[in-house]
């Protein structure tokens, strides 16, 4: 699947247990994540390897993200990490949601 | 129990606008501050927390004192940033208290400028010092005059200032006010700013996208004292550590400002700049322009457009500034001013 970012999206919110994502088109190639987490010494690792892993898979190879995280499973990661994405790329239907798995 | 958010309308027929007054009150915040839109957060039929924005700056986050430590704050701030991602703003600003700095830090905030009084926070990709990095590439690296201005409208006054500091220094920086407060827009400011300092070449300008705000623009919404004067106080020394920074990046020297002899505000404004400015660079006051013995003055012109004195508008502006006037009259005159 190839989504093409066009604009800044967000998704998710700063309540408990979830994780709000920014994401915006990056000029430069590369993904750019820049984290806040009430967890970020225990699990801000693995909470920017999710956020990369579900960009990967929807081949997005540039974008800025920035992520603010109030204790979020890695599902959920994913998922505000895909509807941020496809709210970027204006893909309002035909959601691939096969790439959670 | 989670409440459910709703917006708030101020008219008589929204139920929750007799709470939202109240509850704001109770807290000393301003009611009569102007915002775009309030949105409450119920439970049940009460009121257990409100968050306002203009534009892309969110205020009167008030939470009664029971509510306050817990969801309610996180609910109201992250609906409020949807609501706002919903008009393509991903960039937010919030003026607050030292007691609200952790919490807002905790949601992702990060913080521009502190004083003992006052916190100025944004959350967005490209925030503060890509702003200033940005503003530097736009500038020659040699002594710069800086004057923030909110130009609304670009009148002689303001010309003489621009003109002074041209004739004075290498390079002049105009920080145009971004925020959307005035009778003439951003894009008109600009125009007419650009337009009326054609002639020079060694002037550059630039917005201050949120970051810089004249007195006439300052929200005074989390402040006790309603009082004008103790307001600007506050308000000029967060202002003042906002520019501080400014010039740790750029090349600027000097800050002009111009005076209103008859202003208080103004005169505390450059009071307390001038103090926080003593030690890195001067603070260069210019008195105000006159014309038969009156100060020239913005405020002046739009008095002016209410009354049809173009007369008096082709007095005090410059030949660009009277046209714009005089081609968009009408309009001028049914817009609202806050």
């Amino acid at each position: 699947m190839n989504v093409e970012l066009k604009h800044q999206a967000i998704a998710g919110t700063t309540e408990s247990s979830d994780i709000q994502i920014m994401i915006e088109p990056n000029t430069n190639e590369g993904i750019e994540i820049q984290l806040d987490s009430s967890v970020q010494f225990q699990f801000g690792k693995q909470i920017k390897l999710v956020i990369m892993d579900t960009l990967e898979k929807l081949d997005i190879t540039q974008a800025y993200v920035k992520a603010t995280d109030q204790g979020a499973l890695d599902c959920t990661v994913k998922a505000r990490t895909l509807t941020a994405a496809f709210r970027a790329a204006d893909i309002d239907q035909d959601y691939d949601w096969q790439v959670i798995d | 129990m989670m409440g459910q958010i709703q917006e708030i309308f101020p008219e008589s027929f929204d139920l929750y606008y007799p709470q939202w007054q109240t509850l704001l009150k109770s807290l000393t915040l301003a009611p009569d501050d102007p915002v775009d839109h309030i949105y409450g957060l119920i439970e049940g039929d009460q009121l257990i927390g409100a968050v306002s924005n203009l534009g892309p700056i969110i205020k009167q986050v008030a939470i009664p004192k029971a509510h306050q430590g817990g969801h309610v704050f996180n609910q109201l701030i992250s609906f409020i940033m949807n609501q706002l991602a919903a008009e393509d703003v991903f960039h937010y600003f919030v003026y607050t208290t030292p007691s609200h700095q952790n919490a807002f830090e905790h949601l992702g905030f990060d913080t521009i400028a502190q004083t003992d009084d006052l916190v100025f926070l944004e959350k967005g990709f490209h925030g503060f010092k890509y702003y200033l990095e940005q503003l530097k590439t736009k500038l020659r690296d040699q002594p710069t005059a800086a004057i923030v201005m909110n130009a609304n409208p670009f009148t002689l006054g303001h010309l003489q200032l621009i003109q002074r500091a041209a004739q004075e220094n290498p390079q002049v920086l105009i920080l145009l006010v971004s925020a959307q407060r005035s009778l003439f827009t951003f894009d008109e400011r600009l125009a007419l700013v650009t337009q009326g300092t054609a002639h020079l070449d060694n002037v550059v300008i630039a917005p201050t996208d949120y970051y810089l705000v004249s007195n006439g623009t300052f929200p005074t919404y989390f402040l006790k004292e309603r009082a004008p004067l103790q307001v600007a106080e506050k308000q000029a020394r967060l202002d003042a550590a906002v520019f501080t920074q400014y010039s740790t990046v750029l090349p600027i020297t000097k800050r002009y400002v111009g005076t209103e002899p008859t202003s208080a505000v103004t005169e505390i404004y450059n009071r307390i700049m001038a103090e926080a400015f003593k030690d890195k660079f001067p603070l260069v006051i210019q008195p105000r322009q006159t014309l038969q013995s009156q100060v020239i003055s913005a405020s002046k012109v739009r008095q002016a457009i209410q009354t049809n004195d173009l007369a008096l508008i082709q007095a005090i502006t410059p030949l660009t500034t009277y046209q714009f006037i005089v081609a968009h009259l009408t309009e001028l005159q049914q817009r609202k001013e806050f």
